[in-house]
Formats: C-alpha cells, sequence, structure tokens
C-alpha cells in the first residue's frame, strides 16, 4: 500500500473516524515529523503491527500488548493528539493541524459549540434545559 | 499660538477613545495617538481560529517590536521586565480599540463603602471622590459600552434589595441564564450563598449597531460578531466625529515649559519622530505605558508615586468535575459570581474577594487530560463528553492594597525604538493571603455542594487583568499623582484617563470606572478648553 494510503488508513483505524480528512492527516503527519526525524518509520511499523496483529478496530486495539509497548503508544497518542487536540507542540513553535475539524469537539456538538462558531441564534441557551443532554 | 489640536490622546482603547469622542462630539479638535496598528474584527477572528497555541489569549493579537503587548509572541514575551517574587503579566494589547478587544466584559459599578475603605477599615487609601460624585457617569459610561445587568441585585453580596443605587437602569436587559448557571446558582443559594449576576457589555439585544449575543463563547480572545463591546467601537465613532487617530505612533516624551505641557512626541515604527503640539494632553495607555510614558517625561511625578502602588485583582481558581451534567459552554463565558466576601468588617483584617462562575467550553482541557492518562477509543468519546458536561470553573479576585514597592519603573534593557522596557515589582502581602485562606474554605464548600472531584486548586496567583494604581488619584499632592478629576497635580493641562488612578480596586473589573472617569474628566476638559 502506498505510504499515504497506509497513513489514512492507521489515522482513521486510530480516530475510528472513517471519514478522517487525508488533508489532515498531511498536516498531522508533517508536523510530527518536523519535531520528530524517526515519527513516519514508527508510524508504519505500528500500522505493519495492527495489521499483522488483526486488530478489527482501536478498541481491539487499546486491549492489546501493542499498546503496552511504548514506542507504538507514544505514536498512537501522538497522532490522537493531533487530530483530537487539533494541534502539535505546544507554545510559539506549535503547529495547527485544524480547529473546527479537532475530534474533541466532535461528541459533543449537538450540546455546545466550537468557540467562535455559532450553534444556534441569539439567546438560544436560555431556551433549553440542557438536563436532556446526558 | 497655534496648536496642532486642542486635545490630544494618548492610547486608543477604551477610555481614549470615550474620551476623543467625548470631546470631538463638542466641537474640539482631537487628535488620538496609538501606538499599535489598526485591525479589523474579521481578521483577528481567523488569527484566534488559526494560531495553534490557544492557551495564551494574546497570541492572535498582533505583536510588534516597536509596541509589544504584555505576552503572546517573540517581542511581547520579553516586554514586561518582572523583577520581584511575582510574574505580574496582565492582559494588555497594543492595537486600535486596546486590551477589550480581549476580555469578559464585565462591567461592575464599585460600591460606596469601596470609595471609603482607610476610613471605614483603616486599611488602604480612600479615594477624593465618592460613589455619589460618580454615579451619574457610571449611567452614562453603561449607556456608552451597552451594558446588561439585573437592576434587582444586591451587588454588595448581602441578599437584600438593589444595591449600590442607580439614577438609570441598565440600558439593557440581564441575558438569560444558560442550564449552568441556573443548576449552579441553585444549589449554591440552597446552601445559604448568595450568587448574582454578573454585569456585562454585552448586547442582549441588538444595541447602538451591534448584534445580540448569540453564544459563540469565545468572548475571550474575541467576539466574532461585535456583541460584546471593544474599545475599537468608540475608536471609530471618534474618528466620525472628527478625531484624527494616528496609528503606529508611540507616544515617548512630553514636552512641558513650567507646569505646562506643551507638546506629545511620538516616534514611529521606522524611528522617525514627531512633534504635535495641543492645550490639553490626556494619557489613556492603561496602566503600565502611562506611567511609563510619565517616567520617561519626568512629568507628573514630585510626589515620587508614579508608577508606585501598582495592583491588579490578583487570584486564585478551581476547577472540579461535578456530579451531574451541567454543560458549561452554552451562552457568554461568564455570567455569574459570588459576592458574600465583597463588603464588610472583615475588610479590616483580610482581602475582600469575589469568585466568578466561568462557563467556557471545556473540551480542549478535558480531551488532554484524557490523553495523557492513555485514554483512547470510543472510551475517549465518551469520557469527552462525560467530563466536559461537568467541569465547573471558579476564579476568585482579591482586593489589593497600594503598597509603595509594588510599582513599574524604567528597566535598563531597552525595545526596538530604543524606549525603555517597562520594569515591575510585584508581590501580595498578608491581606491577600489571609483572603485566600477564606476563599479556599469556600472552595471546599462548593466542591461537598456540587458532589465533584477536585481537578486543579492550586493555581498559584494568577493574575487578573486589571491595571490599578500606578497612577494613583488622591487629594493630597504629596503623596498622588492625580486629583479627583484626573487632573495631574503637577500640571493644570494633563489628565490622566487610565484605571491606574484608581486608589483602591475592590474586587470588581475596573473597566467601567474608567470608563465613568474618562467620560467625567473629557467632559471638565469640554468646557474649559
Amino acid at each position: 500500500m502506498p505510504a499515504a494510503e497506509a497513513r489514512l488508513a492507521l489515522c482513521r483505524f486510530l480516530c475510528g473516524w472513517p471519514k478522517l480528512d487525508p488533508r489532515l492527516v498531511a498536516r498531522a503527519f508533517a508536523a510530527l515529523s518536523a519535531a520528530d526525524r524517526g515519527f513516519a518509520a514508527h508510524a508504519e511499523a505500528l500500522g505493519l503491527a495492527i495489521t499483522a496483529a488483526g486488530l478489527a478496530d482501536v478498541q481491539a486495539f487499546r486491549d492489546s500488548p501493542l499498546f503496552d509497548d511504548a514506542t507504538h503508544r507514544g505514536t498512537a497518542l501522538a497522532l490522537l493528539g493531533a487530530f483530537y487536540l487539533g494541534v502539535v507542540g505546544n507554545g510559539e513553535g506549535a503547529q495547527l493541524i485544524s480547529y473546527e475539524g479537532a475530534l474533541m469537539f466532535a461528541s459533543t456538538q449537538d450540546v455546545t459549540p466550537v468557540p467562535s462558531y455559532a450553534r444556534d441564534g441569539p439567546g438560544y441557551w436560555g431556551l433549553i434545559d440542557s438536563a436532556a443532554h446526558e | 499660538m497655534q496648536f496642532d489640536a486642542d486635545v490630544i490622546v494618548v492610547g486608543s482603547g477604551v477610555l481614549g477613545s470615550l474620551t476623543a469622542h467625548a470631546l470631538a462630539t463638542r466641537a474640539k479638535s482631537v487628535i488620538l495617538l496609538e501606538a499599535g496598528p489598526r485591525m479589523p474584527r474579521w481578521q483577528l477572528l481567523e488569527r484566534f481560529r488559526n494560531v495553534a497555541d490557544k492557551s495564551d489569549t494574546n497570541r492572535p493579537y498582533p505583536d510588534q517590536a516597536w509596541a509589544p503587548k504584555s505576552s503572546g509572541g517573540a517581542h511581547s514575551d520579553d516586554y514586561l521586565q518582572n523583577v520581584g517574587p511575582l510574574a505580574y503579566r496582565p492582559g494588555m494589547l497594543r492595537l486600535v480599540g486596546g486590551t477589550t478587544w480581549n476580555w469578559r466584559s464585565a462591567c461592575w459599578r464599585l460600591l460606596p463603602n469601596d470609595f471609603r475603605l482607610k476610613t471605614l477599615y483603616g486599611v488602604g487609601r480612600d479615594w477624593p471622590i465618592d460613589y455619589d460624585v460618580l454615579e451619574p457617569w457610571y449611567a452614562r459610561a453603561e449607556r456608552a459600552l451597552g451594558v446588561c445587568g439585573n437592576p434587582e441585585d444586591d451587588q454588595s453580596g448581602h441578599g437584600g434589595g438593589a444595591f449600590p443605587p442607580r439614577s438609570q437602569a441598565y440600558p439593557l436587559p440581564m441575558l438569560p441564564w444558560s442550564f449552568y448557571t441556573r443548576r449552579i446558582a441553585a444549589e449554591l443559594r440552597a446552601a445559604g450563598f448568595v450568587f448574582c449576576d454578573e454585569p456585562s457589555a454585552r448586547a442582549s439585544q441588538p444595541y447602538a449597531g451591534r448584534p445580540a449575543c448569540s453564544g459563540m463563547n469565545s468572548c475571550t480572545p474575541i467576539c466574532p460578531i461585535g456583541a460584546q463591546y471593544s474599545g475599537d467601537v468608540h475608536a471609530s465613532l471618534a474618528e466620525r466625529a472628527g478625531a484624527q487617530l494616528r496609528e503606529n505612533a508611540v507616544a515617548f516624551r512630553l514636552e512641558r515649559a513650567g507646569a505646562k505641557i506643551l507638546a506629545v512626541h511620538y516616534k514611529s515604527p521606522d524611528g522617525r519622530e514627531t512633534r504635535l503640539s495641543a492645550r490639553a494632553f490626556v494619557i489613556a495607555a492603561h496602566g503600565i505605558e502611562t506611567p511609563k510614558l510619565l517616567l520617561m517625561s519626568e512629568v507628573a511625578n514630585a510626589s515620587d508615586q508614579v508608577g508606585r502602588n501598582l495592583m491588579d485583582h490578583t487570584g486564585i481558581s478551581l476547577t472540579l468535575l461535578a456530579r451531574e451534567a451541567l454543560w458549561p459552554g452554552q451562552g457568554p463565558v461568564q455570567q455569574g459570581a459570588m459576592l458574600h466576601w465583597r463588603d464588610g468588617e472583615f475588610r479590616r483584617r483580610h482581602a475582600a474577594l469575589k469568585h466568578a462562575l466561568g462557563n467556557e467550553v471545556a473540551n480542549r482541557p478535558v480531551a488532554a487530560r484524557l490523553l495523557a492518562q492513555g485514554v483512547i477509543g470510543p472510551e475517549l468519546d465518551r469520557r469527552i463528553r462525560h467530563d466536559a458536561a461537568r467541569i465547573v470553573q471558579f476564579t476568585t479576585a482579591f482586593e489589593m492594597l497600594p503598597e509603595p514597592g509594588n510599582r513599574v519603573s524604567l528597566s535598563t534593557a531597552k525595545d526596538a525604538l530604543g524606549l525603555p522596557k517597562p520594569q515591575i515589582h510585584y508581590d501580595v502581602n498578608a491581606y491577600v493571603r489571609a483572603g485566600a485562606g477564606v476563599a479556599q474554605q469556600d472552595y471546599r464548600r462548593f466542591t461537598e455542594i456540587l458532589q465533584a472531584e477536585v481537578i486543579a486548586a492550586d493555581s498559584g496567583w494568577r493574575n487578573g487583568d486589571h491595571i490599578m494604581g500606578s497612577t494613583i488619584m488622591g487629594a493630597d499632592p504629596r503623596d498622588s499623582v492625580v486629583d479627583g478629576d484626573c487632573r495631574t497635580h503637577d500640571h493644570e493641562n494633563l489628565f490622566l484617563a487610565t484605571t491606574g488612578v484608581m486608589p483602591a480596586g475592590g474586587v470588581v473589573d475596573p473597566t467601567l470606572t474608567g470608563a465613568a472617569l474618562a467620560l467625567r474628566l473629557a467632559d471638565l476638559i469640554g468646557r474649559a478648553v
């Protein structure tokens, strides 16, 4: 499988999000590789290990011995950080992967906005009883 | 004698722009100088969305070598030279419209007792004016900024009738409370705490060309639609009324002859200097740059108080994970506060304090914490939703006392224009520490009431972004910089429009008080010039 496809497959697997945008994957890899020249190789190794172990999904990966391996775990968490937090790195040198598309907002989008975006009209929050949202 | 303008105002933040606007509408010729550039809202919004590190809310704002902000950029991070035990780094921006591009717009009045701290409680300093003198100007400032609030609240925190006294109603009705605010207020009230709405400069309905708040929950660092007031509103109004706004103009010297200020000199980014003369001058460069300009110019300082008595609402915070799903992040970022420690005899012994309830979308810190714990997969999404619904944030502000050793002075380090960087020495004293002990007791009660788990209670001392005291107001020229009209004691035609004049700050955000003072001094100048 060509490298770009393999990376996309790995990231979609880890995020549990089949529609993860390939442009974000490319951005994440560029940022992570800039910080760590060995990153691409670690990611490739992780992808191959997941395939070899026949893991069905990220839950299976989490429950497998692969997640106990420090290198595989670090690689997985670095990628998840890039897509969930939408950022690679800290402080002045941090790189944006995505803000509106950061996966940390996905599970609450029925209740709260991505800050600076409109969820609803003026005063919407006074009209709803959020106890309905568990 | 020919002047370049009737009045020159240095600083186009909210106070300078209110002043410039008020004078221009009285047909005075006004030049308004701004050290930083102009930037439109849409561009600041895009910069915010695209900045990677969102932990410093200053970061989206321009970071220029000739006019650094307080943090959030290569030039700015090394600008304020802190030499004391605490790093004083309150929010400060340098661009047309000033620091209120990035604020939470809390617009409280001081209480009558806040003006008489020394007389009533034997600590700190009295204001040389009292609440009744400032009250009509508070009303005008609330109209100018478009403040919404609950007219029935006892803002002294005693759960009584409406207080402080008001000659006019809030111009706008209070914003509705979100479920989060309603539920927490109910639980705290049931336990005996007083919980008040926080008045704010947010349009709860369309107001003076501003749209109504739609709860995008990014009041800080920037309101995407301008429902929240920012200083550029009056910078624009001042220009439309005929004031001449010059951006990228860094005032560095006030020229005087005897007791009269003749001119202001400013530098452009390329170092070129310009001299402008006027009948009167208003320095509205906020509480660090204003004393810095006076010190560089060697004016207005017979008292040796310029730069001293620096105060903030230094504070602490508490982050909880409540038992119940409450959903912070609906509506604006702050809606209410607890004021039971705002005023009383205890101020003899310890600092007054205000607990503010934060209402920010919590997904980012929640997700970061879970990833750091190695949570992945469907559990990560489930836990983000679960925890983000339950984060409760309290931020507590303490009243500082004016101390001569807390001060802004001139560093030997120079900025890109060759001007001295501000040097700051700052610490909190036993009075504030005693207040923190009381606040911690309240934190334990909040934790119990909300059946919560403590996520973070060790914030250390946090900057409160409220710069006060550094050009202190007083009746006695020997120990103060300005009189009750904000006129410098030493120079009849030099006024200071800055929260830096405040000799006592209470526990509330000082902007509305500064705005009231600015409108009052503009009226005085307008009648005299």
